[in-house]
């Protein structure tokens, strides 16, 4: 189990996480979402006993991470590809981790085997690897102790489609065992295809958890109509509130069908009725964020920012 | 493929050991040799030992070719390499920010430190244990080629004082990569500081006074011999290295206990 309780990380007079609180539970990938600069790294490196929390906890299976006497065996952690020795090879880095939490050398090879670097990558210096590569090697690193969780921060950053495809199955499959996934990205698409669960994260504040479907159905009804500020009038004469997107259509915090009827006894032309679901997460994560945002920025970050290096 | 991946999902009665603090000290030793920068250094030492033997067999006295003699050659010419594997052996951590993935391993950053100084001093020890060996090759061939004294004795005294010599540097140069966490910069001031120092008590009576009891290149000096040291000469490693080694370590790990890892 993860279990983040009322957790607050302040920098002097910068709030970075406020208050907040999830859990993941065996068996769930857990998606962890939200702009850059949002909260996500920092609640993971508390959680990894890399950053000390302000006030609140970070629990791994029930302990601080501190407190675990051999960590890697019961939690993987990926915070940063980049933090590999660059002067050793792959297979060299994953001995000394080994050597560390007393895991044998046939765990090595068979971790370097199963996430593609086996045979000559893994004797490479790591230094010459590309990101995908560290990336791989880092989730080869995570897996090292057998732990039954895995904290993963955008680890897909860096990998082509196919090895992003592959991730995925490795990660499902590692929660269809049991296992426990928590991840990070900005990258929505593929947190929504992987993800069972989700939290999100914005200005360190949590505004939204639970399960996916849940979490979809709850956003509300897409609607568009021909003439724009006519139905911006209908809506808002029908106590109905609602917000513009980027593509010029509304979010209506209703029903369809109330939506509709609505529209109907105005004689609005509608081009478009139908759940926000359909549009998937990042038409809800949009929402969202514009409900509690000022700036343009964030969501600008969250979605077109896929081939920055991760922030650490 | 699915073996490998799947999760331990027992409720894990127990909460698994860590490893030992010494297999941990066999990772730092490992982690020092496994770069190319690390194997240069300690091929290095071995360069150094063997050259001081094949010179001492070649020149200088016929009565400097016993195995003390040849053992002593070597003491301090590897002394200037020592500390740089100590300065090293903590640096490197942050300048490859492989710290993230050290202490995320071992939460416990004390034991860290304590593996890597045993890792240090080990590497004292074995550089004497390098030394005696080639020395003793060159006190048995010396005979064959020169004129040689060969004499085999070996004292208590000599082998305390080398060993307390090299267990000096690599201890001094550690705590400059603790204070400093920047190998560079920890290299920088382990060989800038002396020099400043020895300049300035060229000029200044005071300084030079202080010297005699601060500057490590004076103090340790008499650890290059084979005599026993005096009480005074003892109270000068002692303080000397106190300041150079001890304080700059305290003062490191205290920050280090705090310091967020990035």
């Amino acid at each position: 189990m993860i279990e983040v309780d009322r957790l607050t990380v302040t920098y002097g007079s910068t709030t970075v996480v406020k208050d907040a609180s999830f859990s993941c539970r065996p068996g769930t990938v857990t998606g962890f979402l939200g702009p850059n600069g949002a909260g996500k790294s920092t609640t993971m490196r508390v959680l990894c006993g890399l950053t000390r929390a302000t006030s609140g906890t970070a629990t791994v299976n029930g302990m601080r991470y501190g407190q675990l006497r051999n960590p890697a065996r019961e939690i993987g952690v990926l915070l940063d590809p980049t933090t590999q020795h660059s002067g050793r090879t792959g297979r060299e880095n994953l001995t000394v981790s080994a050597r560390m939490m007393g895991v044998t050398k046939e765990r090595v090879e068979d971790m370097l085997e199963l996430v593609g670097l086996g045979g000559a990558p893994a004797a490479r210096r790591v230094g010459e690897y590309s990101l995908g590569m560290r990336q791989r090697l880092g989730l080869a690193h995570a897996l090292l102790g057998e732990p039954n969780i895995l904290v993963l921060d955008e680890p897909v950053n860096g990998l082509d489609p196919e090895g992003i495809h592959w991730m995925r199955g490795l990660l499902r499959e590692f929660a269809d065992g049991g296992g426990i996934v928590l991840l990070s990205s900005h990258l929505l698409r593929e947190v929504d295809a992987v993800a069972d669960s989700l939290v999100l994260i914005q200005r360190g504040e949590i505004i939204a958890k639970g399960n996916k479907t849940d979490l979809l159905t709850a956003t509300g009804t897409v609607v568009r109509a021909v003439d724009q500020a006519q139905l911006s009038a209908v809506l808002s004469a029908a106590g109905i509130p609602a917000t513009r997107t980027e593509d010029h259509a509304f979010i209506a915090d209703a029903q369809a069908e109330t939506v509709g009827r609505a529209a109907a006894e105005a004689g609005v032309v509608l081009l478009e009725l139908r759940s926000a679901d359909s549009g998937g997460l990042e038409e809800m994560f949009l929402a969202m964020t514009r409900d509690t945002s000022n700036d343009d920025t964030s969501n600008d970050d969250a979605t077109n920012d896929a081939v920055r290096e991760p922030q650490s | 493929m699915t073996a490998v991946l799947t999760p331990r999902t027992d409720p894990a009665p127990a909460q698994p050991s860590p490893v030992s603090t010494g297999a941990l000290t066999l990772v730092e030793l490992r982690k020092m040799v496994n770069t190319r920068s690390g194997a240069v250094l300690v091929a290095l030492v071995f360069a150094i030992v063997l050259t001081t033997t094949v010179v001492r067999l070649f020149a200088g006295d016929a009565a400097d070719r016993t195995l003390t003699g040849f053992l002593t050659y070597s003491v301090s010419p590897v002394s200037i390499v020592l500390p740089i594997i100590g300065v090293l052996s903590v640096t490197s951590e942050w300048s490859q920010r492989t710290a993230l993935i050290t202490f995320s391993l071992v939460p416990r950053r004390s034991r860290v430190v304590t593996a890597k100084l045993a890792a240090v001093l080990t590497v004292a020890v074995g550089t004497v244990v390098l030394s005696i060996l080639l020395a003793a090759i060159g006190n048995g061939l010396a005979p064959a080629f020169v004129d040689a004294d060969g004499s085999w004795s070996l004292s208590g005294t000599a082998l305390l004082n080398i060993t307390l010599y090299h267990v000096g540097s690599l201890f001094i140069g550690f705590a400059f990569g603790m204070i400093t966490m920047n190998s560079v910069l920890g290299i920088l001031v382990h060989f800038g500081v002396p020099s400043a120092w020895s300049v300035l008590r060229e000029y200044e009576s005071g300084v030079d006074d202080a010297g005699k009891w601060l500057d490590t290149n004076t103090t340790m000096s008499p650890l290059g011999e084979t005599v026993a040291l005096t009480g005074q000469e003892w109270g000068k490693v002692l303080v000397s290295v106190a300041l150079w080694g001890v304080l700059p370590s305290v003062l490191g790990y205290l920050r280090l206990r705090r310091t967020e890892v990035k």
